[in-house]
């Protein structure tokens, strides 16, 4: 007993780093690497009529990737994830500039504003937004009533719906990272762009945008990346058209019990959010040199 | 303000833990209080048995029942095929009792401890191919048809071709099950549903393709409060969770098209790995008895085929249209069953119809 806390306490001292990270990397490799693994493997594997998966390995599941029915569905989830990350960024924008411009109290309750329906069930999001966009509902009367829309419009199951709510529940993932970045933001250099002669479109697309890029980039890879895989806000808002590649892995595992074709599927997103993410953070990279070169300069 | 947000965070994850070790504390010693009873574990579908009619069997038995639930027969194949262990009776349906079947999850009814199976429709039993119930019990029956708001739509003999219907574009839904969907296109056009032939299911795809640019979504459960609120006019749906609706809401019926209807029962079977397969075999009897399965039907909305069950429930039940089918539909009726290898020619189909714009 005494020579194995021996033989702990040397490690632990010779490389103290190490042995702290090492509960969370076995955890990592446990709860995710693992996984992540098998899910690969089971790619490779033959596909079982009964379910799960059958004995030999194959490639079948791969080769099948080549079907044609799946180009629309992933340029279909590449345009809804899009519009979803631009919107996001572009409402949170001016949401972060105003958290990190107000002060005190005000500034914490606008904060703990954003964070609650962050912690709020998705699902509960969704039953909101089915009460409030019912044909019967608040929003559509209101509408009606305006004049805005005539009574036979189906507010529901659009496209416009899908985006609407997904904008909404993954919002906060943009607001934060900005928030984060302008508040650190140096606002004494827009006056000194004003002083200099530079009109307020100016010092905002040549000061305070190339200032803030890397938080943009890194809110970006927060609201792409989960957006890519999101499955329940088309389930549930889209119509018979709105099928995103998610939904496609869900009917591959339940109705076809085809779990080889499903994970051939989830490899593919998993690559794809993995590209994202490389090219999202080297734009960030790119920009943090930037910004520390110019420093170092001036 | 990062410091102090991130604070925040600190406090409710401890606020998290404290809460969860009471969970876990609590949970403990409600165990401890009944360790010596017999447990018996049910796997089945939401809102699917009389409460009164499983704590008599509790008391009866001396055992507690516990419930868990699954929303489909996939979902609850995946978990039995992971782990075949934790449950005793299990209540799927019978192309999902043939696949079972198949890979040994269940096992045979022991007859003597299931005298009651008398009471089960012989005509039934035949027309599922288990005449003697020797691996499962058909319990509760449903219908696929059409669930509608009579206001809306008025009342009118349906036809499947409702969903081609320009008048109710955007308010009708078909069900996300691509057996069940393409199998109602597979009866207009005359098919037998369980048909593995490359153009009949080509002609039902097409016909599916131009019903699906007329409706407002794929849908199963979130469609049937769509349906109570106004939200759609017409749905595709099962039979007792339309007939639910329909006993509290005046509007809404429940109608079986005209070209026939899919039917299908979900069966009581005892899983392979089952600690107390006694209890299980006495449970399944229990719930066979008639005027049990009798107040099965009043709460679930769905038919047992159990004669002598059936006559005990009250007249204006049985007069909601689409209750009580005639025998004449029960042996009109198609049941999916499961076809092996060939389901990938319906996921190929399904695939297609979904792809289609």
């Amino acid at each position: 007993m005494k020579q194995i806390l021996k033989a702990v306490s040397k490690i632990v001292l010779w490389k103290p780093e190490w042995t702290l990270t090492i509960p969370s990397l076995v955890m990592l490799l446990t709860l995710v690497g693992i996984p992540t693994l098998v899910i690969l493997l089971t790619a490779l594997r033959t596909s079982s009529p009964t379910g799960g998966v059958g004995d030999g390995w194959s490639l079948e599941a791969i080769y099948r990737l080549g079907n044609p029915i799946y180009v629309p569905i992933v340029v279909r989830t590449i345009i809804y994830t899009t519009i979803t990350t631009v919107l996001c960024i572009l409402i949170g924008l001016p949401v972060a500039y105003y958290l990190a411009r107000c002060s005190g109290r005000l500034r914490t309750t606008l904060l703990l504003a954003v964070v609650i329906p962050f912690w709020t069930n998705i699902l509960v999001h969704l039953c909101a937004w089915k009460m409030a966009l019912h044909p019967d509902g608040i929003v559509k009367k209101a509408l009606v009533f305006l004049n805005l829309v005539d009574p036979g419009t189906v507010l529901l199951y659009n496209p416009q719906t899908v985006i609407l709510v997904m904008v909404h529940v993954f919002l906060p993932f943009a607001i934060i990272p900005l928030y984060a970045t302008i508040e650190k933001f140096d606002f004494r250099l827009l006056e000194s762009a004003r002083d200099l002669g530079a009109g307020s479109l100016q010092t905002l697309w040549r000061v305070f945008l190339p200032g803030i890029a890397s938080g943009i980039w890194s809110a970006a890879i927060l609201v792409f990346v989960p957006v890519l895989g999101c499955y329940i806000v088309p389930q549930y808002m889209g119509n018979a058209n709105i099928l995103l590649l998610a939904n496609k892995i869900e009917q591959r595992t339940f109705a076809d019990r085809n779990l080889p074709e499903a994970a051939a599927l989830s490899g593919c997103l998993l690559l794809a959010m993995l590209l994202v993410w490389l090219f999202f953070r080297g734009m960030s990279r790119i920009h943090e040199a930037r910004e520390a070169q110019k420093e170092t300069k001036s | 303000m990062k410091k102090s947000l991130s604070g925040m965070f600190l406090n409710v994850v401890c606020a998290l833990f404290c809460v969860s070790a009471l969970v876990v504390l609590s949970g403990c010693s409600g165990e401890n209080s009944t360790g010596a009873k017999k447990v018996l574990h049910f796997y089945t579908w939401v809102d699917y048995i009389d409460p009164e009619v499983v704590e008599e069997f509790e008391e009866r038995f001396q055992c507690e029942v516990k419930i868990d639930y699954f929303d489909s027969n996939e979902a609850m194949l995946a978990k039995i095929k992971s782990s075949n262990v934790g449950y005793d009776v299990i209540l799927p349906t019978t192309y999902m009792v043939e696949v079972m079947k198949q890979e040994q999850l269940i096992q045979k009814l022991n007859p003597e401890l299931v005298p009651n199976r008398k009471f089960i429709d012989p005509v039934v039993a035949e027309k599922l191919g288990d005449p003697n119930c020797e691996y499962s019990v058909p319990y509760y029956e449903g219908f696929t048809g059409l669930g509608y708001n009579k206001k809306e739509v008025g009342d009118k003999a349906f036809s499947w071709r409702v969903f081609e219907d320009a008048a109710l574009a955007r308010r009708v839904s078909l069900l996300d099950d691509m057996r069940e969907s393409i199998g109602a296109a597979l009866i207009v056009l005359g098919y037998d549903i369980n048909t593995t032939d490359d153009a009949q299911l080509n002609e039902a795809r097409d016909l599916l393709i131009q019903w699906k640019k007329n409706i407002a979504k794929f849908g199963v459960d979130d469609v049937k409060q769509g349906l109570d609120n106004g939200e759609f006019f017409v749905i595709h749906g099962y039979s007792g969770d339309i007939l639910q609706y329909a006993n509290e809401n005046p509007n809404i019926q429940f109608a079986v098209p005209r070209e026939g209807a899919i039917v299908s029962y979900d069966h009581f079977v005892i899983s392979s790995a089952s600690a107390e397969p006694e209890l299980a075999n006495e449970f399944i009897n229990f719930m066979c008895l008639p005027e049990n399965a009798a107040r099965n039907i009043q709460t679930t909305f769905f038919n047992v085929p159990v004669p002598e069950a059936q006559k005990q429930v009250p007249e204006e039940m049985r007069a909601l249209p689409g209750f009580m089918p005639s025998a004449e539909d029960i042996a009109r009726a198609h049941v999916v069953r499961d076809l092996g290898a060939d389901n990938k020619k319906f996921s190929r189909v399904w695939d297609e119809v979904k792809a289609a714009e």
